[in-house]
């Protein structure tokens, strides 16, 4: 791995970003569990066609079941990339990295698009059909896409709290047994390391 | 004891860079990942075809069966083995699906609609997924990751075959049912792939059931059906191998590609 210490690029302290970058994990473990839930009206939807027989993403059952988890992952996939970007690691702006832009694309572009293509095979092709024909196909590959962006950009922050924990070590040399707990502040002003 | 305070310079507080908590979120969220993208690859690629315990027409069955095992596991083995030195990765992502999708189907069939709970599949992904695990046992990650996504999508989808002998509709398809004779009013007893064959003559049942299963002796001919189906899910999934390891290849060329634009901790 490469690593730049470059002066352009902001710089924050240790324990700052590690507090973003917890934020962050938290947040992307959000987003899985999002995702996840998806599998929720994936199941759902069948049981309902054995008595619903009109498929197409515009049927108020639909809607019901597959709404609001498509708006919510494309909420959390736009505050949460803007979090990553202005807040937990903004000094990796710079040459896209690929996941970074990759994300947002993939979740707007694709469930989106797999909406239409969906749409278009209901209307045109099959209007009730076997559930893995050619025109549901985009809706495996928006997970697929969403698994293969998604995954590195969790182990991404692993890494770099790595290290940071790295580098906290080699600040504090020797670990001091922790005193009796105190009334003072746990978080009052800028963390500083210490020596 | 990384860090403190300004105004409580003596209080040294617990680390939280890389504690338990977030090595547990991180490997909570990649399973969670895993095992979304494995749900709905099954439910939308595969479709009916793993759902229901029904006779439905196998003729393109071996094509995603085998796209599903040979292109998710190996790349769950690898993930799972590569963060969080894990040799089971495949195995737990299923394991992990099977639970939820048994308590959606209880819920949303057997709770909302009342439909019998045995009609819905056993998980037979199963064998392909350990094939998966094993193959990185064998290989490990020093080895070369392109001949372990070969080895590993291959037995992954020749292990298709048991995996469906043992947990798809074998039991259901040889189950013995009556059928009533219009003319005498006698009762023929017979399978039920037999009953779906007689109703459509050219049914595509698959061989070990229609042919019945037998280990491959040396006598048998090589275009024995069974032979002939295990090598051609073989085959198929040496074809999807090359599709997984792109995949493979781009989730570490994404997690590479935005290390290098990591700064040095600053260290304040």
């Amino acid at each position: 791995m490469e690593e730049m210490a470059s002066a352009s690029k902001p710089v924050f302290s240790v324990a700052d970003e590690g507090r973003a970058l917890r934020n962050l994990m938290w947040m992307w473990w959000i987003t899985a569990v999002t995702y996840n839930a998806v599998a929720i009206p994936v199941i759902w939807d069948p049981a309902q066609h054995s008595f619903l027989v009109r498929d197409s993403t515009w049927t108020p059952p639909h809607l019901m079941i597959f709404g609001p988890f498509f708006a919510l992952m494309m909420f959390e996939a736009i505050v949460f990339q803007f979090y990553a970007l202005k807040k937990a690691q903004p000094y990796i702006r710079g040459d896209i990295p690929i996941t970074l832009w990759v994300f947002p694309i993939t979740v707007f572009g694709f469930t989106l698009g797999s909406m239409l293509t969906n749409e278009i095979g209901h209307i045109f092709l099959f209007r009730e059909e076997f559930f893995s024909m050619p025109t549901h196909w985009n809706f495996v590959l928006t997970f697929m896409f969403i698994y293969a962006v998604g995954v590195p950009e969790v182990v991404r922050v692993l890494h770099r709290l790595g290290q940071l924990e790295a580098k906290a070590k080699e600040l504090v040399p020797v670990e001091a047994p922790a005193p009796a707990p105190t009334s003072a502040p746990v978080r009052a002003g800028r963390p500083v390391a210490r020596r | 004891m990384a860090t403190a305070t300004a105004e409580a310079p003596e209080t040294v507080r617990a680390p939280f860079f890389t504690t338990k908590v977030i090595t547990f979120i991180a490997f909570t969220a990649t399973l969670i990942f895993s095992q979304n993208m494995f749900a709905v690859s099954s439910q939308i690629g595969v479709g009916d075809w793993e759902f229901w315990i029904d006779w439905k027409d196998y003729a393109w069955a071996p094509f995603v069966y085998t796209w599903i095992v040979a292109v998710h596991f190996p790349v769950y083995s690898w993930i799972f083995n590569k963060f969080f030195k894990i040799y089971f990765g495949s195995t737990l992502v299923l394991m992990f699906w099977f639970l939820q999708r048994t308590l959606m189907i209880q819920l949303f069939y057997v709770g909302m609609n009342n439909y019998p709970f045995n009609y819905v599949q056993l998980p037979s992904y199963l064998f392909p997924a350990m094939a998966a695990d094993f193959a990185l046992l064998l290989f490990g990650l020093k080895k070369h990751m392109g001949l372990y996504v070969l080895v590993s999508a291959f037995l992954a989808g020749v292990l298709v075959v048991p995996g469906h002998f043992l947990f798809l509709n074998t039991p259901f398809l040889l189950t013995n049912v009556g059928y009533p004779d219009p003319l005498t009013g006698g009762l023929h007893t017979m399978p039920v792939w037999s009953l779906i064959r007689m109703t459509i003559p050219k049914a595509p049942i698959p061989s070990y059931i229609a042919e019945g299963f037998t280990w491959p002796l040396p006598y048998k001919s090589f275009y024995d059906p069974y032979i002939i189906m295990t090598g051609f899910m073989g085959i198929m999934g040496v074809v999807w191998s090359g599709f997984t390891y792109i995949f493979l290849k781009s989730i570490f060329y994404g997690y590479e590609k935005t290390i290098k634009h990591f700064v040095k901790p600053a260290g304040a």
